[in-house]
């Protein structure tokens, strides 16, 4: 793989050409196989800043092209020894040229998509500034998925500059690269394109994402059910884990011991909490009829013990998973939501709550945090969040962390 | 039923490490649950797009239907108003049928319809096709450099000769 970038004012472009060895079809580090659309793709910044450190761009294309790379990369500007070891080690390839020295930085930029549990994340580092990944479209490619109201939630990311915070909100075209099986990150690391572009302006040290407990050890929606402590895409000592560390901005998970109640309930506590938005339909409101907006409804209740208010019934399409046995997609907040939701037996969950059977108390670990992950944090920040989870939320006990680290291994 | 039964199986007689072992062969090879809830999910959506775009067009129809047979005798108030308007002005055109402007919006015709259906298609079509043309795109300068990495190699095998 060779990658070319291009500078023009505000936008970045990136060129890849691939290889006598290399293949339009890869796979994710998740294990997604994916197709390529196209070979070039922009990144346009919010405002002119200096040419970043190599490496950042370095990374920042590999978040992009990895999937289709077999065994070299060739980038057109030098990388640093520490980063072309980092891609030796985590993918075997070979990466050049190498010339320079590696960077540091020293502030932590939160990666911010409006969700819950980046909001979260974002109450957790007031100071931290926010880079907010807007898709726009692509100018080889139809738009097909208008239904996706990027613009709404880069709209909210930027009111969350209201609050005083330092918000930027950068746009690329990247995700149509992908046609298969559908526009999406490359690798999910992707997202973070926009700060690894402003990581020298902003002197960023780190970049917190918000990929809580189900996505960080439970294994996700991917790996259904199975305890991931080892999970490719975000574990510290993993392939990604390293490469952004070498790169001087380590990847930082402060809400990776918690779940997704603990993450709604601090996203809905926070200054921020008119900016919260996870439906990626809605306009002026959240959809309510899809079938993120069902599951988070789920949560959200079951957060604020109340009954859910939704028009969706169990017949409706979206909740006809709900109506099949378990396993589920992030079935932990199922069993949470189930187990603590005021007439569960009148929603469309009725029928996974009998199948569940979960309790208050066989759910409690989910109010709590995973020492482990905070163990995970870099030491910069660790203190700080370990300071947060024992004040705010509370330590897991060794018998609740066991059932993080059993986690479907009994079904 | 064959994945059922593996399961069963496998819950009664294999230890968990070489449960967990087999499982993750067996997702590893199959598209994972997600992704049939995503393509499912995305499926649904388009079908709901369909639905409410054949709506919109049964609508149209009727529209045009309606401000067709309204010409020649009366329907609804809604119809008798286009019927007047276009009463008024098919006379100088002599054309039924054809499209008409009403006070409430715009009538649309039978074929104008047809129109519409036709460039919805086109559209998709023309997106699918270019999704191939880029591809190609990407395999044919592949090609090209590769020929041309093997050529250089050549050139620089025959001056140090
Ligand atoms: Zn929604």
């Amino acid at each position: 793989m060779r990658v070319l970038w291009a500078r023009d004012d505000l936008t970045w472009r990136l060129q890849f050409l691939l290889d006598p060895e290399d293949s339009d079809t890869g796979t994710c580090a998740d294990g997604q196989r994916i197709e390529l659309r196209t070979n070039s793709c922009g990144v346009r910044l919010a405002e002119s800043i200096p040419d970043p450190h190599n490496d950042l761009l370095a990374v920042a294309a590999w978040t992009i092209v990895a999937p289709w790379t077999k065994s070299r990369v060739t980038f057109d500007r030098p990388i640093s020894a520490r980063l072309a070891e980092a891609l030796c080690s985590g993918w075997g390839v070979d990466a050049g040229p190498v010339s320079g020295d590696a960077r540091t930085g020293s502030r932590l930029a939160v990666s911010y998509s409006s969700g819950a549990d980046s909001v979260a994340v974002a109450a957790m580092f007031p100071e931290a500034p926010l880079a907010h990944l807007q898709r726009v479209s692509h100018r080889r490619v139809p738009n097909r998925w208008t239904h996706y109201r990027s613009d709404v939630l880069a709209g909210l990311a930027g009111l969350a500059a209201k609050t005083g915070r330092e918000v930027s909100v950068v746009q690329s075209d990247l995700e149509f690269v992908l046609s298969f099986p559908r526009p999406g990150y490359p690798e999910h690391q992707a997202v973070a394109v926009g700060a690894l572009l402003q990581a020298d302006a902003l002197d960023l040290g780190g970049i917190a994402f918000g990929y809580e407990l189900g996505s960080r050890w439970l294994g996700g929606g991917r790996y259904l059910l199975r305890y991931t402590p080892e999970n490719p895409m975000w574990a510290q000592d993993g392939a990604w884990g390293r490469l952004f560390a070498a790169a001087g901005t380590p990847i930082v998970l402060p809400v990776g011991g918690v779940s997704e109640a603990t993450t709604m309930r601090l996203s809905l506590e926070s200054e921020l909490r008119d900016q919260v938005r996870w439906c990626l339909r809605g306009t002026t409101t959240p959809c309510g009829t899809c079938g993120k907006c069902l599951y988070k409804e789920l949560i959200q209740a079951a957060v604020e013990r109340r009954p859910m208010r939704t028009s969706v019934t169990a017949a409706a399409p979206v909740a006809k998973k709900w109506q099949e046995p378990p396993p589920y997609g992030g079935q932990e907040m199922i069993e949470y939501g189930c187990a603590r939701v005021p007439g569960i037996e009148e929603t469309p969950f009725a029928r996974a709550a009998e199948f569940l059977q979960a309790t208050v108390a066989s759910t409690a670990w989910l109010d709590r945090c995973y020492p482990p992950a905070i163990d995970e944090i870099p030491e910069p920040w660790r203190d700080q969040v370990r300071a947060y989870m024992v004040d705010s939320i509370g330590l897991m006990t060794p018998d609740e962390a066991r059932q993080v680290e059993t986690w479907g291994a009994d079904r | 039923m064959f994945l059922l039964m593996v399961r069963v199986l496998m819950r009664m007689v294999v230890p968990s490490r070489i449960r967990r072992a087999a499982r993750a062969r067996l997702d590893a090879r199959y598209a994972s649950r997600a992704d049939h809830r995503d393509a499912l999910f995305e499926l649904k959506m388009l079908r709901r797009e369909v639905v409410a775009l054949r709506r919109e067009v049964d609508r149209l129809r009727e529209g045009a239907a309606r401000s067709q047979g309204g010409a020649s005798q009366a329907g609804s108030s809604a119809a008798q108003s286009s019927s007047q308007a276009s009463s008024k002005a098919s006379p100088a055109s002599s054309q039924p049928g054809a499209k008409a402007t009403s006070k409430g919006g715009v009538v649309v015709s039978p074929a104008q319809v047809a129109r519409g259906e036709e460039a919805y298609r086109l559209a998709i079509e023309t997106a699918e096709s270019l999704d191939q043309v880029l591809q190609n795109e990407v395999r044919l300068w592949q090609a090209i450099d590769a020929l041309r990495s093997t050529l250089r190699q050549g050139q620089y095998t025959d001056a140090s000769r």
